[in-house]
């Protein structure tokens, strides 16, 4: 069970050399987009495991990203000398989608970027929302696989597409998942890629990844935090924010570009602060709302979790139907805290037993979904904002009777 | 020092942008930097203030002044905080000290009427406006209070005309759209100011006061509320110059119509009456309940 950045903090704060917990909070680090915080724990790694090339790797990589060629070649020649050394591919793992090659720019940045690897996600990892992944299969997908089809019916492969919906509920698995099933390459863009605040970097970074992307099509290009990227110029109180979403506009238009055959994802939590502009067509004209997992999905999810764990006989649809509105990531603190509570009754001397239904029923009370103020606001939206772009928040809220 | 400044600039960016957490991550590791630099304890008091924790934005504000005291950033955001935790004679206090360091600055000029409005401080508020507005005649801040105090003085054709002015020069600005809802609103226009407010609603849908804002407009604009034009139109005014026709006037046409009509009559004027107590508060638990 892959641990939060919290618990590893915990661990380590407990057992600084605990090796595993250390690489594990590296890796966490470099997946949260914090480099240079990455980069110091790969080093102690270095300094605690010198033997080993995993932190020499993980230094290297951190080095590749903050711009430090040298420094990164050098750390992999470390990592090239030491006997656990993966002779197959030396940088390549489960590191960033994204690599930074040398450019011009402010200082520690870098213009291009590009893919290192290509998404794996299929659609049937992705579990429940069934009507979702039909949705995206006729409307995004197919017109990607079977352009000629579509395009005798009038329709483009390509454009924009924006998943939206609460925290936690797959959005950027399902966006990975899309890339994998359109058979093309995928470029995910965090919000730590593009933001720079040194004058117009932003918008060279933007640039760049469009450029990277029309290169390589057929090519998904996933924005994920749109939000972030592309706020709401009336909110705005920086040139910078707007002059990026300007760029951002203009990548999009295919008027001085040409986006055939590139289709653009973008994933957001709060909808209503990106720009309008954004939502116009020919730009992320299409807005798919991804919901949180119904009854059946939680209990695919709270059977794929507990799969390694000892449990008893479990209904596991009686656990799903007591969380109602959890996310994926809820499920997982419901199962954390059920394990919880079943070691301290062990450590406090009791034999050791399964996880019981009644451990994750009790459990269930200790977790807030995550999901639930997002689906307050909502539902503001849609009660009171009278917006009709936002038809299949209403029909959910509706089925959930939270309407 | 350099990565200190591009903590700084990122926090920054992320504070407009509204990602309070992440700016609170990385404050915390620009304090690790440099636990005594003035300007990184200013940036984790802003966050604060961004998440509504004005305690801990004043604490963060005097640890910044103790190392710098004369920092500006630092007695402005102490300001903010004061004024966030209601303790205005304080606030007082500091905006008066950088009233008096930069006595032309329309940013201070402006947050110290937003005070005096918050005490009702009226003419005094007006006042300081107008200097603000002479300082800098297109400082926003200043033009949405001389908005307000306009609109709260009853003087509905300067309040127009203010707006008209942010209008022509930041139509799609969040601030000019809220003085214009309550502009409207001030108007009678209620649909129009509806119409606002919901397109206010829609940018940020987590604002309780804008759904009560448009539950309101929604109560004024309704059908249903046609009867009770004279009170929406005139407030206490309306009602006395309601009840003196009704007396008065049934008094006078008893002798004429009748006892029956006379009676029928009262009975609709003792129906509006009630009808205007619970008619509006029942309307506005049923759109709160049902939505528009």
């Amino acid at each position: 069970m892959k641990k939060t950045r919290a618990e590893l903090e915990r661990a380590l704060a407990e057992d600084p050399f605990d090796h595993a917990a250390r690489e594990a909070y590296a890796h966490a680090l470099e997946d949260d987009g914090e480099t240079p915080a990455a980069l110091r724990q790969w080093e102690l790694v270095c300094r605690q495991r010198p033997d080993s090339s995993v932190g020499f790797l993980g230094a290297a990589r951190c080095h590749e990203a903050l711009g430090a060629e040298e420094r990164a070649a050098s750390c992999l020649a470390e990592a090239q000398g030491k006997r656990d050394f993966p002779r197959e591919s030396p940088t390549e793992g489960a590191r960033p989608a994204l690599q930074v090659l040398a450019g011009g720019g402010g200082p520690g940045r870098s213009s291009e970027v590009v893919t290192l690897r290509k998404a794996a996600v299929r659609f049937c990892d992705v579990v429940g929302l069934a009507e979702l992944k039909k949705t995206i299969e006729l409307r995004i997908i197919a017109p990607f696989v079977r352009p000629g089809l579509f395009a005798r019916f009038g329709k483009k492969a390509g454009g924009g597409v924006l998943l939206y919906g609460p925290p936690g509920c797959g959005k950027t698995m399902i966006a990975r998942a899309i890339a994998s099933e359109c058979k093309a390459s995928f470029t995910s863009v965090g919000i730590s890629e593009i933001l720079n605040l040194w004058l117009g970097e932003s918008e060279r970074n933007l640039a760049a990844v469009f450029d990277r992307a029309r290169q390589q099509r057929p090519a998904v290009l996933f924005f994920d935090e749109l939000d972030a990227l592309a706020f709401s110029r009336s909110k705005a109180r920086s040139d910078h924010t707007r002059t990026l979403v300007n760029e951002f506009l203009d990548q999009l238009d295919g008027v001085a570009h040409d986006n055939q055959g590139v289709l653009i994802l973008a994933a957001t939590n709060m909808p209503w602060d990106v720009d309008p502009a954004m939502k116009r067509p020919g730009r992320f004209d299409r807005q798919v709302f991804v919901p949180p997992p119904d009854d059946v999905a939680r209990a695919e999810m709270f059977r794929l979790k507990l799969a390694t764990v000892p449990t008893a006989t479990i209904d596991l649809l009686k656990v799903a139907r007591a969380t109602p509105h959890f996310s994926g990531a809820d499920v997982d603190g419901v199962i954390e805290a059920a394990k919880e509570r079943v070691l301290a009754e062990v450590l406090d001397g009791a034999p050791e037993r399964p996880i019981r239904e009644s451990d994750l029923i009790a459990s269930v009370s200790q977790i807030q979904p995550s999901t639930l103020d997002w689906l307050r606001t909502a539902r503001n939206l849609v009660k009171y904002g009278g917006d009709g772009s936002y038809g299949e928040v209403e029909k959910y809220l509706k089925a959930v009777k939270m309407l | 020092m350099s990565e200190l400044r591009d903590l700084h600039r990122q926090i920054a960016g992320l504070l407009e942008i509204g990602r309070v957490d992440q700016a609170r991550r990385l404050g915390g590791r620009a304090l690790g930097l440099d636990p005594n630099d003035a300007d990184t304890l200013c940036l984790l008091g802003a966050i604060e203030i961004e998440a509504d924790n004005f305690s801990e934005a004043t604490r963060r504000a005097r640890e910044a002044l103790a190392r710098a005291p004369d920092h500006a950033g630092a007695r402005s955001l102490l300001f903010e905080a004061l004024r966030g935790e209601k303790s205005h004679a304080e606030a007082e206090a500091v905006i008066l000290g950088l009233i008096r360091d930069n006595p032309r600055d329309a940013d201070h000029l402006a947050d110290y009427a937003a005070l005096l409005l918050d005490v009702y401080q009226l003419d005094k508020a007006r006042a300081i406006v107008a200097e603000a507005l002479r300082c800098s005649p297109d400082h926003p801040k200043a033009q949405v209070l001389d908005a307000l105090l306009h609109v709260i003085a009853g003087d509905d054709a300067s309040a127009s005309a203010r707006l008209g002015r942010m209008v022509a020069a930041d139509p799609d600005a969040g601030h000019v759209a809220m003085t214009a809802m309550v502009v409207l609103s001030e108007r009678h226009q209620y649909k129009e100011a509806l119409e606002i407010a919901r397109e206010l609603l829609r940018a940020n849908p987590s604002e309780p006061e804008l759904v009560d804002a448009v539950i309101e407009l929604r109560v004024a604009s309704h059908w249903s509320m046609v009867p009770l034009w004279p009170f929406q139109r005139g407030g206490w005014v309306g009602s006395a110059v309601m009840w003196v026709a009704a007396v008065f006037g049934i008094s006078a046409l008893r002798p004429v119509v009748g006892d029956v009509v006379a009676m029928t009559l009262v009975v609709l004027y003792l129906a509006l009456v009630v009808y205007s107590w619970t008619g509006p508060p029942l309307l506005r638990r049923w759109l709160r309940w049902r939505g528009l």
